[in-house]
């Protein structure tokens, strides 16, 4: 049975080629680990979220007041199109753990909105409890059972931990929008119930309503609505937030997106490096089978079985990676980035389900690519007749190429000839070669870029923007006169800031305004062409970050309410006059005196010590660490480290492209080698048999390949610079702007690696050089 | 003077043991010219791998000149194709991207005393083919490209493996009719490997090979001219 005997043939033919079937199937087991991988994580994440917003009935609509009574609640439960209204208390809650100031947020339980999760032990309805979020409590090692002390202004309170809940209002536990990545070492979410808060605490009304919506009426006309009823009622209205306003909602649903943009990007370029790798060692290896090809032709074998029998080998190969691919992206993936991701954003029973959709699509995918590469050249082949197909391919015609005319080419010796002659006579086969290396560079200076960007965006703001060596915040307003001295410092300046939101933009959403002295030298302000902006007394400067989201420009106006209750809500007209770079926050900076000529008096509460070179934070530390009114002391350094490893996440996916990058171009250029020698035994052999010695062959291929590579770096790096720069952008953050960072070094470990990787490839040709038989070769026929 | 002693040569295939010598001897002198006849599979293209170092005997001694081949390292015996043996195939083996002159002068880059590759190339008739590649020329062409190369380097040995295998008779036979110049005006000792006993007689001697073993060994008194055998 021919079938039966062109299976055999088939696995000995794999047999036969082992590295090659194996290289392979690397190549699309890494485009399909990462097309599923990417896929499976968003698409989950995305499912969880809008799962666990729906359950726990997020809130549309955050309605803010100095204190509120039930008798609004009624009035706004009563607006059209508002489903239900729930009103609670909010305040900050103050621990001393041995030393160190935190800060809860603390609520009342709520019942219909805004419910929270409880991940261990029991919500916090009994007297005196209290439940706190499990990032905190790991943190400070605090058990179901313990009783923790909290000050609440200034008085102190025991309370027993009920329980750990989370809450989807609260994915990403940021303090405010320049606590991300979030330190949940000093800051925590809190619930108790109203009776507790009521009865212990001694506060007695909601400063707080959730909003439900129920879709029916514009968000805008319940807004207008809620105005229209707090001016009516006289009540201490403060402003309203939507959800999409909310600051981690909107980290979150960010973070989300951009991982759906990556998971649309990232894979797509890995899959479609490993889909033209595999086209073309494919196409190729059916090419080398020509003269087979022919003789099932002759001997009467049907063109559907010969080309079922090629085709075959594309699908075994397809299926084995995609399967393998599919599968371990699926379940490893999300294990590699998990735990960085949960520092981050807490999701509580995150679990990942494997959705086969992607598992299939990138199973044909996979398959996809190498039957069609196979199909196209077997097809070719079969329209030659089968005596032309049985003679081996009729040499290419040699024409002098263009490098001949250079007057250095007589110098050469006759293997570099032979060297220049291949690359430029077998242009194919050269472009084949170096589009495997192309992309490992452009991967490698993606990865690379990205690494140098996230050290860049930590270097650039805690030197440049930051300029202070310490950060002191009082309790209350400094109080002048009061400091001690301390020597070695360069420079002292006062600070403080509170909430706003800009109520002319498109949508509201919380910012910090950053009040300094004018002509402050602690925090500075660069514009994009690297200037130093000068802060004045009659305008803002804002950042660059939201000057392009909003379409915002120099001499325009702002309309800033700040939003902390002891303002009651007072807002004010400002001009923009600077627009700045800012990596890490996007604040807003203006002078205390901008503010006074505005009516409003915003007291410095934080110091800012520059010391001189080489003095140490140390003495200034211990000074005030140990005084009752500071509420915390920090250091540059300490500030750094914690965004440092808050984005160690970034640094795990850096590793992963980098590995994957060079397990591509590995088998991109083992495969595509591998070819070459096959092609060119009878030449090789008639070298050794001329006596050539084997170094010389070895130096023959090896010099070919460097030159390839050479030729290959050359166009990646414009390549990976370019897709660097466009990835970048799909991973910036609303809260961060990653500086764009091409160097020396971002350049040259690319290059330094894709050259190892064509190195060590070629140490493992050797071996397939010394396996060459002189005599084998030189028979009359194969 | 060329010397094969009791040589054994078994191939081993994973559980097939295949002997395709057996106990060949037998001695070529300086300049002759010797054929070496034999049907398909019968081991003359044994011989020649091994008289040529591409090969190692299983057991027994081969010495050309003062060399013993069979003693040489891998090195030592890819120096010893490049310095003292030319090849001639069945299929010319020439390099595709070197020009006629480049496959000639390249050779001789492994040999101490080669003979200018423009001389050679014209002593075989192929003075205005220089720059021609592989491709550009007919078979007959490369075959005396192949022939010119053999001899460029100057070697003590010309081995030729069926050189007229893929050729026409009219140009196998001005391809035989140039190894037989080639031997009688440079002295060169020339082994060639054919199945076609009808040209014997054009050799000084004819060593007969049946399944592995040396059946005959014959002298021709006078040897005859190329172009007065009809085959």
């Amino acid at each position: 049975m021919v079938m039966g005997n062109l299976r055999k043939k088939l696995f000995r033919d794999i047999r036969k080629s082992k590295g090659q079937f194996i290289a392979i199937t690397i190549v699309i087991l890494v485009g399909a680990f990462f097309y599923t991988g990417f896929s499976n994580f968003a698409r989950n994440l995305e499912d969880y979220a809008d799962n666990y917003f729906a359950t726990s009935n997020l809130a549309d609509l955050w309605l803010y007041y100095s204190e509120t009574s039930n008798e609004e609640i009624n009035l706004l439960a009563a607006i059209d199109g508002v489903q239900a209204v729930e009103g609670r208390m909010v305040f900050t809650a103050n621990q001393d753990i041995s030393g160190l100031k935190t800060t809860l947020k603390a609520h009342s339980l709520t019942e219909y909105i805004n419910k929270v999760t409880v991940v261990e032990g029991i919500s916090p309805t009994e007297y005196m409890c209290m439940s706190i979020d499990r990032d905190y409590a790991q943190e400070h090692g605090i058990q179901i059972g313990d009783t923790v002390t909290i000050s609440v202004n200034d008085m102190l309170y025991s309370l027993t931990v009920s329980g750990l809940c989370e809450s989807a209002e609260y994915t990403i536990k940021s303090r405010d929008s320049s606590d991300y990545p979030p330190n949940h070492r000093e800051y925590g979410i809190a619930y108790l119930s109203e009776e507790t808060i009521t009865n212990v605490l001694g506060i007695t009304e909601y400063n707080e309503i959730l909003l439900d919506a129920d879709g029916t009426v514009p968000l805008d006309d319940i807004e207008n609505n809620v105005e229209i009823i707090s001016e009516t009622n006289g009540s201490s209205y403060l402003y309203t937030l939507r959800r999409e306003a909310n600051l981690s909602y909107k980290q979150f649903t960010d973070e989300v997106a951009s991982q759906k943009e990556l998971a649309k990007i990232l894979p797509i370029i890995f899959f479609a490096v490993a889909a033209v790798i595999t086209f073309l060692t494919m196409s190729r290896m059916v090419d080398a089978q020509r003269t087979q090809i022919g003789i099932m032709k002759a001997i009467g074998a049907k063109r559907r079985k010969i080309t079922v029998h090629y085709l075959s080998y594309a699908i075994i190969v397809g299926f084995i990676g995609g399967l393998i691919g599919s599968v371990t992206g699926s379940y490893l993936f999300p294990k590699i980035f998990l735990e960085q991701f949960s520092a981050i954003i807490t999701l509580p029973d995150f679990a990942i389900n494997i959705h086969f959709s992607y598992v299939i699509q990138a199973l044909i995918l996979s398959i996809i690519f190498g039957v069609l590469a196979c199909f196209i050249s077997v097809r070719k082949i079969l329209k030659e007749s089968a005596s032309q197909a049985m003679r081996a391919k009729p040499p290419k015609s040699v024409k002098r190429t263009l490098v001949e005319r250079l007057p250095l080419w007589g110098k050469l010796s006759y293997g570099s000839k032979l060297i220049f002659r291949n690359i430029f006579i077998n242009k194919r086969r050269t472009v084949y070669s170096a589009v495997g290396i192309v992309c490992c560079v452009a991967f490698l200076i993606l990865a690379f870029g990205y690494k140098g960007s996230r050290a860049e965006l930590i270097e650039k703001q805690y030197t440049e923007v930051y300029n202070y060596d310490l950060r002191v915040v009082f309790k209350e307003p400094i109080q002048g006169g009061s400091l001690p001295n301390f020597s070695g410092v360069r420079y002292i300046s006062e600070t403080t800031q509170t909430n706003v939101v800009i109520t002319n933009l498109s949508d509201k959403r919380n910012l910090n305004l950053i009040a300094l002295s004018s002509g402050d030298r602690n925090i500075n302000n660069y514009d994009s062409n690297g200037n130093l902006l000068v802060l004045d007394d009659t305008a803002v400067i804002i950042s660059e970050r939201y000057a392009d989201m909003y379409n915002l420009s120099i001499g325009d106006t702002l309309t800033l309410k700040l939003i902390e209750p002891e303002y009651r809500g007072v807002s004010f007209d400002v001009e923009i006059g600077g627009i700045s770079v800012q990596y890490l926050n996007q604040d807003i900076y203006c002078t205390f005196e901008l503010l006074r000529n505005n009516g409003i008096t915003l007291e410095a509460d934080t110091l800012l010590y520059q010391l001189d070179e080489g003095v140490s934070t140390q003495n200034i530390y211990t000074a005030y660490i140990g005084m009752d009114t500071v509420k915390e002391v920090k250091t540059l350094s300490d500030l750094r480290a914690v965004t440092e490893s808050g984005l160690e996440n970034l640094f795990v996916m850096v590793i992963v492209i980098i590995v994957c990058a060079i397990v591509l171009s590995a088998a991109a250029i083992y495969n595509i080698s591998i070819i070459n020698i096959q092609e060119r035994f009878r030449e090789l052999a008639t070298l050794k048999v001329l006596g050539y010695q084997r170094k010389r062959i070895n130096g023959l291929i090896f010099k070919e390949n460097i030159i390839i590579t050479v030729f290959a770096i050359l166009i990646g790096i414009p390549i990976g610079i370019v897709v660097y720069t466009n990835i970048l952008k799909a991973f910036t953050l609303d809260s961060m702007v990653f500086p764009v960072y091409v160097t020396a070094d971002s350049i040259l470990w690319p290059v330094a690696i894709t050259m190892m990787v064509t190195v060590l490839s070629n140490m493992i040709l050797q071996r397939k050089v010394k396996q060459i038989d002189m005599i084998e070769s030189l028979k009359a026929n194969e | 003077m060329i010397k094969f002693s009791n040589i054994d040569k078994t191939y081993r295939m994973s559980e097939v043991e295949v002997k395709a010598l057996r106990q060949v001897s037998f001695e070529i002198a300086d300049g002759e010219f010797v054929i070496i006849l034999g049907a398909s599979g019968a081991g003359k293209s044994t011989i020649l791998n091994l008289l040529g170092g591409m090969d190692t005997a299983t057991s027994g001694e081969i010495a050309v000149n003062d060399v013993c081949v069979t003693s040489l390292n891998d090195k030592e015996l890819t120096d010893y194709r490049g310095k003292s043996v030319g090849f001639v195939f069945q299929l010319y083996s020439l390099i595709p991207n070197l020009t006629a002159y480049e496959n000639v002068d390249f050779a001789s880059e492994f040999t101490d005393n080669p003979l200018d590759a423009k001389d050679v190339l014209a002593m075989v008739g192929m003075a205005d083919r220089l720059s021609h590649f592989p491709s550009q020329l007919s078979g007959g062409e490369q075959q005396r490209v192949a022939i010119a190369r053999a001899i460029a380097k100057n070697p003590h040995l010309l081995l030729c493996d069926e050189p007229t295998g893929a050729l026409d008779y009219e140009t196998g036979k001005t391809i035989i009719k140039l190894l037989q110049d080639i031997n009688r005006e440079q002295k060169k000792t020339i082994v060639l490997i054919t199945h076609n006993s009808m040209i014997a007689p054009i050799a000084d001697k004819v060593i007969k090979i049946k399944s592995g073993k040396v059946e005959s060994i014959q002298c021709n008194e006078a040897r005859q001219s190329i172009e007065g055998i009809e085959w």
